[in-house]
């Protein structure tokens, strides 16, 4: 008969651990700390580095199109989470009643979530294509994507659409955990219809729509797929984003430095967005 | 609101949620003189498969959805086993540095792939690992997504069975096993899930880190179609791999519709 187990048993410990410490620091940490390095080096990905001090920085301020990203990562943000809250909580309050076929509605907005985006793409790309496509046919005068407000647009609601589904399933699990008395109480004091959802239902789902704010913003921080898939950033730099301004810097244009002055902007963002859910998720908890 | 009311406006929209997949499922099986003739018309048609065999009939593309197959299922299996060791001793250990550490770990869940890649090209180019399935499969081995997912699943189990089993004589490693994994067969099943579609679905990090059909995955390979479609003779084809590459999607979301999305729903949450 040998002892329980301690829980204070580095050796075991340490083994457990060794895999996915060495796959998060080679993979996630070390990667992030030679961003910080690129920054303050010219480098073309192939050739010797060279230490260039705060010049990438200041080539980076200096750029028009880098300013015109920013911008437009922005208004995609605004937009991207605006869609996904306005949406997601019209279609739970949709679905958060009985009804027979439920699990069909469920699943169908859920559809995009599974999916790859280039294979989406694909099909999106010949449903909105100007010369063979449906719309086109339907619609003689649509423009395609080559018209620079449509293009916008249409990254930005296929960005939503994709993932509408998830704050679908948050919202319906917000709404089903709703406190009955204190509905109950408010029905029985007169509420009804939009007036409930104003004034009772929406505040007490506060933490929901928080989290799936942010989790647009994230999307919409990241947004590459369909970018690079649809619109390359065009046409006239209308659906430049942040992601695909440092992938065309890195890749296109070789200018690590400059793409890693601006990877470190959007990492920055990124861990404020998730700091920011962290506290909400310990708010709600 | 009437029962009625609410189908008039979730009817139509859950048709543009499955418009795509409609789309991409009518074309890959449409004869080709009928796919000429669309979208301007749209006559009965008998469907026909010679599109799909033309798909595993294409050494690129078949070598595509072979590349993708593999790369999915083995960072799917490596996921699960470091997910399932990490979670575990988050669990079941106390160890020097545990909140710090558990603090970095979910850190890593902020940061963005766009993030990463430029460091990752130039690491796996150094390693002369550039194009290869393996500089696919290695990057996603280690989540902190399936380290909370795992983590939680232990936790919730409670360590009394695996005392017991250690009264009986079993060894640390004989409890983890035995014990603790078929336990947590419900999260592992939906952690396997998310790997493999993640992976399946990936897309930046192949698109810079394969250039040769030896190591491109499917979903890279199709975006070689992107904004060339009047270049493209062959539609049936094109939709045919597409329909390949939304097939684990659907699969997943059909077969265990409830539990899958309740899953995936728990995981973004806590993600």
């Amino acid at each position: 008969m040998s002892a329980p187990f301690r829980r204070a048993d580095r050796g075991w410990a340490a083994l457990f651990l060794l895999p996915l410490g060495l796959g998060l620091f080679l993979f996630n940490g070390l990667p992030l700390l030679q961003v910080a390095w690129n920054a303050f080096h010219r480098w073309d990905l192939l050739g010797p580095a060279r230490a260039v001090g705060l010049a990438n920085f200041g080539a980076v301020l200096a750029d028009p199109r880098f300013h015109q990203a920013l911008g437009q990562t922005v208004a995609f943000g605004a937009l991207e989470v605006a869609l996904e809250v306005g949406a997601g909580l019209w279609l739970a309050a949709l679905l958060d009643a009985p009804l027979r076929e439920r699990g069909v509605y469920r699943a169908a907005f859920f559809l995009p979530v599974t999916a790859g985006t280039a294979a989406l793409a694909i099909a999106w790309g010949f449903l909105l294509d100007a010369q063979a496509g449906p719309l086109a046919h339907l619609f003689p005068a649509w423009p395609g994507l080559a018209d620079p407000a449509w293009a916008f647009a249409s990254v930005v609601v296929l960005s939503a659409w994709k993932h509408v589904g998830v704050a679908v399933l948050l919202f319906l699990a917000a709404l089903s955990q709703l406190p009955e008395p204190v509905l109950e109480a408010a029905k029985l004091d007169g509420a009804r219809g939009l007036g409930l959802w104003r004034w009772v239902t929406l505040p007490l789902l506060a933490p929901a729509v928080a989290v799936v704010a942010l989790l647009g913003a994230i999307n919409a921080l990241t947004a590459f797929d369909w970018i690079y898939l649809l619109t390359q950033g065009g046409p006239e730099g209308r659906t430049m984003v942040l992601g695909y301004w440092i992938y065309q810097e890195a890749f296109e244009y070789f200018r690590v430095g400059r793409a890693a002055v601006a990877t470190l902007l959007l990492a920055a963002a990124a861990f404020a967005v998730g700091a920011l859910r962290r506290r909400t998720a310990e708010d709600a908890a | 609101m009437s029962p009625w009311l609410r189908r008039a406006v979730l009817l139509p929209v859950s048709l543009f949620f499955a418009l795509p997949f409609a789309l991409v499922a009518l074309m890959a099986v449409m004869p080709p003189a009928a796919l000429a003739r669309f979208p301007g018309e749209l006559a009965p048609f008998s469907p026909t498969l010679r599109h799909l065999r033309a798909v595993l009939g294409d050494p690129a593309l078949s070598g595509y959805v072979w590349n993708s197959l593999l790369v999915s299922g083995a960072t799917t299996l490596g996921n699960l086993a470091v997910s399932a060791l990490g979670g575990y001793a988050f669990a079941r250990f106390d160890f020097p540095f545990k909140r710090p550490a558990w603090g970095a770990v979910v850190a890593t869940l902020a940061i963005p792939p766009i993030a990463t890649v430029v460091p990752l090209f130039s690491l796996f180019a150094s390693a002369g690992a550039l194009d290869t399935r393996l500089a696919l499969v290695l990057p996603g081995l280690a989540s902190a997504l399936g380290v909370v997912l795992m983590r939680q699943a232990f936790e919730a189990q409670g360590a009394g069975l695996e005392e017991a089993a250690a009264i009986d004589g079993a060894s640390r490693p004989q409890a983890f096993l035995r014990v603790a994994l078929p336990l947590a067969a419900p999260t592992i099943a939906a952690l396997a899930a998310l790997v493999f579609l993640t992976t399946w679905n990936a897309f930046l990090w192949p698109l810079v880190a394969t250039h040769s059909e030896a190591s491109r995955t499917l979903a890279v390979g199709l975006a070689s179609y992107r904004s060339s479609f009047r270049e493209v003779t062959d539609w049936g084809r094109v939709m045919a791999a597409t329909l390949v590459a939304l097939l684990p999607g659907l699969l997943a979301l059909g077969a265990a519709q409830k539990a899958f999305v309740r899953g995936l729903g728990a995981g973004a949450e806590k993600g």
